[in-house]
């Protein structure tokens, strides 16, 4: 190895090493910062909780009910989800599918778009009762419209020349949505499905505020109204967990997805 | 020789909002077996359309097109096209994308898959099977777009600009590459370019069509006698130019 290539080496390696340090050192300053100006009473810990407050609640998580409710939230998360992507990816299948309808539904796609889905919280609440059904409606109503939008901005934005170039061989329409359209927007895919987290967390936590039986987001409510606030930034620092983890689960199976495709079409 | 391809009195009208545009008028021309004609013509002529039209992919609004004596209304499989890009889908293997055309037309048996091997080994691909398009060079690329064009073994193969998107010195080397394959296996072509000299450097015969609604204006034969004629080696032949001024002359570039 050459004396540059070393050196270029070692630079990328500092920097690396560099902006981790740095995230590690935000952090604990931060934390640091807000404990000690807690204990010192500079600020006050009943309406700003503390750290050693928050590991607490961490500690006696079976008093709280803290299990529960994360698992609540999990469930109605993943559910609203899975069926925001699923039924999105068929509905801009179909509008892919027929120019007829897509034209005909633009309009009321993009109002629907920009029309803040919360409001329609108490009509889902009356239309499905105040329970979990309410709840995964509403994160199906948040992240449904956007994945159609995106899923199928992508799929008409699919290169014409490749679509000629399958039409050459007399491709049905068929064929070119399963063997063109679908496999060229995987990363369209990948992209709602990242969107798609934060946004089902938005109709759950939105949800759970409304309705307030269990879950992280009826734990904040309730926290807030009896100023627990350790409850409260607890309670935050699990949903910033569990969006990190899903993140992390999607970015796997963007990996393992390239490397399927590397390996098995033949 | 035998016609393999006749076009007659071929009109294309363009319907849109603000009225109609007619893009092709009385288009008639014979193509022979085996033949490589070109085709010129001012841009904008409807020169691309053409070919889309012979390879069914846009209706026609007026004439009729014959292959082999019979009358063809929609794709055929005697046709084959190329386009500008290469369109290799970047998620497939080399050998998967030569395969493409026999997957689409259900046609992917021991035979024909043995045959697209064996393109593969005549012209240079097989030990880059198994590679992804992105690992190939441009020309390399070109090279087995057009086997996979050839897999389905067309009578007749269009090329719309196939070139045009290549960097000079591939380019080069591409039109030699596909003009010894293309007069190996005895496929006739039609191919539509705006570069004179590559019209030139690979037909037997020019068709200059003139601008809008695009018609045939002339039809030059090329014969440069020279044994083993390739694109190259004409062009280095004091005909060349000539062919090139009477062409140039008959576009009209600078009217």
């Amino acid at each position: 190895m050459s004396e540059e290539r070393k050196r270029y080496l070692k630079k990328q390696k500092f920097e690396k090493i560099l902006v981790l340090s740095t995230q590690i050192v935000i952090l604990v300053t931060f934390l640091g910062l807000w404990e000690a100006l807690a204990n010192k009473g500079i600020i006050d810990s009943f309406i700003t909780s503390s750290p050693s407050r928050i590991i607490k609640i961490f500690a006696n998580f079976s008093s709280n009910n803290l299990l529960l409710h994360i698992r609540v939230t999990i469930y109605e998360t993943l559910l609203g989800f899975s069926i925001g992507i699923v039924l999105g990816t068929i509905i801009a299948i179909i509008l892919w599918w027929s120019n007829f309808l897509s034209k005909v539904f633009e309009p009321y796609l993009v109002v629907l778009n920009g029309l803040p889905k919360v409001a329609l919280g108490p009509i889902i609440i009356i239309w499905v009762g105040a329970g979990t059904k309410a709840i995964i409606v509403m994160a199906i109503a948040i992240s449904l419209i956007v994945t159609i939008l995106e899923i199928l901005n992508g799929f008409l934005n699919t290169d014409k020349e490749i679509i000629k170039m399958a039409k050459t061989f007399n491709a049905n329409k068929f064929q070119i949505l399963t063997k063109i359209v679908i496999p060229a927007n995987i990363s369209t895919f990948i992209n709602s499905l990242k969107i798609n987290i934060g946004l089902s967390l938005v109709g759950v936590i939105s949800g759970e505020f409304l309705i307030s039986k269990a879950g992280l987001g009826y734990l904040i409510t309730y926290g807030g109204q009896v100023f627990k606030l350790d409850l409260v930034m607890s309670s935050i620092i699990i949903l910033g967990i569990f969006a990190g983890v899903m993140y992390g689960a999607v970015a796997l199976l963007e990996k393992t997805i390239i490397n399927y495709r590397r390996i098995n079409i033949k | 020789m035998e016609d393999i391809l006749e076009l007659q009195n071929i009109s294309k009208k363009y319907q849109q909002k603000n009225g109609e545009t007619l893009a092709l008028m009385d288009i008639n021309l014979n193509v022979k077996k085996g033949e490589f004609v070109s085709i010129i013509g001012p841009s904008g002529c409807g020169k691309s359309t053409l070919l889309s039209i012979i390879a069914g992919l846009e209706e026609k609004t007026e004439g009729k097109i014959i292959i082999e004596d019979e009358e063809i209304n929609e794709i055929s499989p005697k046709i084959g096209y190329m386009l500008q890009k290469d369109c290799l889908l970047e998620w497939r293997t080399i050998f998967s994308n030569i395969l493409f055309g026999l997957e689409i037309k259900r046609i992917k048996n021991a035979e024909n898959i043995a045959y697209a091997k064996n393109l593969l080994k005549k012209y240079g691909l097989y030990e880059f099977k198994d590679k992804f398009p992105n690992q190939l060079s441009g020309g390399m690329r070109q090279r087995a777009a057009l086997i996979r064009t050839l897999c389905v073994k067309p009578k007749i193969l269009l090329l719309d600009e196939a070139f045009s998107a290549l960097d000079y010195q591939t380019r080069i080397k591409v039109t030699e590459d596909i003009y010894n394959i293309l007069k190996n296996e005895k496929i006739t072509t039609l191919m539509v370019t705006h570069d004179i000299t590559e019209a030139i450097s690979m037909g037997d015969r020019v068709v200059v069509l003139t601008k809008r609604p695009g018609t045939v204006k002339a039809i030059y034969d090329i014969n440069f006698e020279i044994k083993n004629r390739t694109p190259l080696n004409c062009r280095e032949t004091p005909i060349f130019s000539n062919y090139f001024n009477i062409l140039w002359k008959e576009l009209g570039v600078d009217e």
